[in-house]
């Protein structure tokens, strides 16, 4: 087997790692002309244009997803993605809420119609679906301290009736 | 002036040796084996997990009704581009995705016992960039990482020790200079990824106070414990935020050196297991566990009597250097 010089693995390794530094500096190469597109494509693959910003610099609020049920007769009943089935399933699942961020009225309307037919597959008597993503705003420990509970701000709600879209 | 025209080429000469020697004195793929080892049973065990919910996250009439799809804009491949390649075996949506999740469970396997390595690495790789990529809103950091590490295992020679491929097919020496180079290329992606982490997190009030670890132990879908008697204790909170940013700033430089290697080496495992208890990122913090377990908790360094078990070499057959510089090559 033909073996491959030092210098070039080091060139290889140190372009690589070049990459893994803008990534992790949030510095994005797809917008660099083609050859950075080129680039970019091989960060992703690789994995090399990660960031690593977790819980950082500030974690203060967090998006939430509800929905009331509202069956035949008017009852309303509050549940939400989450099934309670193991803590990764449920884990990922609150992560859809985040996606409400975005102030893209089109993508949260087929969000929410997706969203919407899930909960009436769920819920065979519910009649009509309320999506709700609200903003849980957390408190300081010195607000704690002072008796100030989280607060809930709705940032979306859309209402859905069965056989509907 | 001949003097120190001479010592200025001995400098040269020294540091150039100790970098060679940093890079690619020959070790063994002990630490590569464990990180592959390590990494291959979470990933399974993560697949188990999410088994049940696959089809449902997957199909175009699933959870997100093919949105999820087309969430990310970044470049690579989706589900229902395997798929289409797929259709000629008939087995429809449902059996399809059944298929794939098959086909990366027994990459996975066989990535744990080390048969056919690097395939297999690079089969867990794909297929799970795909699922990653087609379900993006589902997605966390635990996924960054795999991603990240499956990606190397296909370059690394993580099959020559502990594995069935070194079993099978005995490699001529335990100790080889690629295991070096790889393994130091990881630990230095894994120190980038810790600083990057560490600097982020430094520039927020946030942290230096205390107040994130607080906020966070209060998010819905972090909270384990009823963590609040802690605003009545913020000096807990601020030390353990603290701590965590002198540890993430600190491993770049504190996790090289022998003195100090261990205790970082304890610090950034507490500090993952910290995150899987408390925040409930269990998956997260057995796969950091696992990638700085093996990385700086694993020695390279060949001793015969061990190389020889590991790698199913003759025992002696291993290189006899013991400590890094002792040999040098210009070609692997």
């Amino acid at each position: 087997m033909r073996t491959v010089p030092r210098r070039w693995l080091i060139g290889l390794a140190a372009a690589h790692l070049l990459f893994v530094t803008l990534g992790a500096a949030d510095m994005p190469l797809l917008h660099v002309g083609p050859i950075g597109r080129v680039l970019s494509h091989y960060s992703d693959l690789s994995g090399a244009g990660t960031g690593y910003g977790f819980f950082a610099p500030v974690a203060r609020d967090q998006l939430m997803l509800h929905f009331d049920l509202i069956d035949h007769e008017g009852r309303k009943t509050t549940t939400t993605l989450e099934t309670g089935g193991s803590r990764e399933v449920d884990l990922r699942l609150s992560h859809v809420a985040a996606e409400f961020q975005y102030d893209d009225s089109e993508r949260r309307r087929a969000l929410a119609t997706a969203l919407a037919a899930r909960m009436f597959t769920r819920n065979p008597e519910a009649r009509e679906v309320v999506v709700r993503a609200e903003d849980f705003e957390s408190v300081s420990m010195e607000e704690h301290r002072n008796g100030r509970t989280p607060r809930v701000t709705p940032v979306y709600q859309a209402k859905f009736k069965r056989g509907s879209r | 002036m001949e003097r120190s025209i001479l010592d200025e080429l001995a400098v040269k000469a020294r540091v150039r040796g100790a970098v060679d020697a940093f890079l690619f004195a020959p070790a063994t793929a002990r630490p590569l084996a464990v990180l592959r080892i390590g990494l291959a049973l979470v990933l399974l065990v993560q697949a188990a997990t999410l088994r049940p919910e696959v089809v449902d996250w997957f199909s175009r009439d699933g959870l997100f009704q093919g949105i999820g799809n087309a969430s990310s804009a970044s470049f690579g491949p989706r589900v229902h581009d395997l798929l289409a390649g797929l259709s000629w075996l008939g087995l429809g949506e449902a059996g399809g995705i059944r298929v794939l999740g098959a086909a990366y469970v027994a990459a996975l396997a066989l990535l744990a016992v080390g048969l056919g390595t690097r395939l297999a690495a690079g089969v867990a790789w794909f297929l799970h960039w795909t699922f990653m990529l087609s379900a993006d809103p589902l997605g966390y950091g635990v996924d960054k990482y795999a991603h990240i590490f499956l990606f190397y295992l296909i370059w690394v020679p993580a099959g020559r020790a502990i594995s069935l491929d070194a079993t099978l097919f005995r490699p001529a020496s335990a100790s080889t200079s690629t295991a070096r180079f790889g393994l130091r290329v990881m630990q230095i992606h894994m120190a980038i990824s810790y600083l990057a982490s560490g600097i982020e997190k430094a520039s927020g009030i946030d942290w230096w106070d205390g107040e994130l670890l607080f906020r966070a132990l209060s998010f819905p879908d972090c909270k384990q414990f009823d963590m609040s008697w802690l605003a009545f204790y913020p000096a807990i909170s601020q030390l353990a935020c603290v701590g965590t940013l002198v540890v993430e700033l600190g491993y770049c430089v504190f996790i090289w050196p022998r003195r100090t290697r261990r205790l970082w080496l304890a610090a950034i495992l507490a500090l993952h297991v910290g995150i899987a208890v408390f925040l409930g990122l269990h998956f997260f913090g057995a796969i950091m566990f696992v990638l700085n377990f093996a990385l700086f908790g694993v020695s390279p360094e060949p001793r015969p009597d061990q190389a020889a078990f590991f790698a199913g070499a003759e025992a002696g057959a291993s290189s006899t250097l013991t400590q890094p510089g002792m040999r040098r090559s210009n070609a692997l």
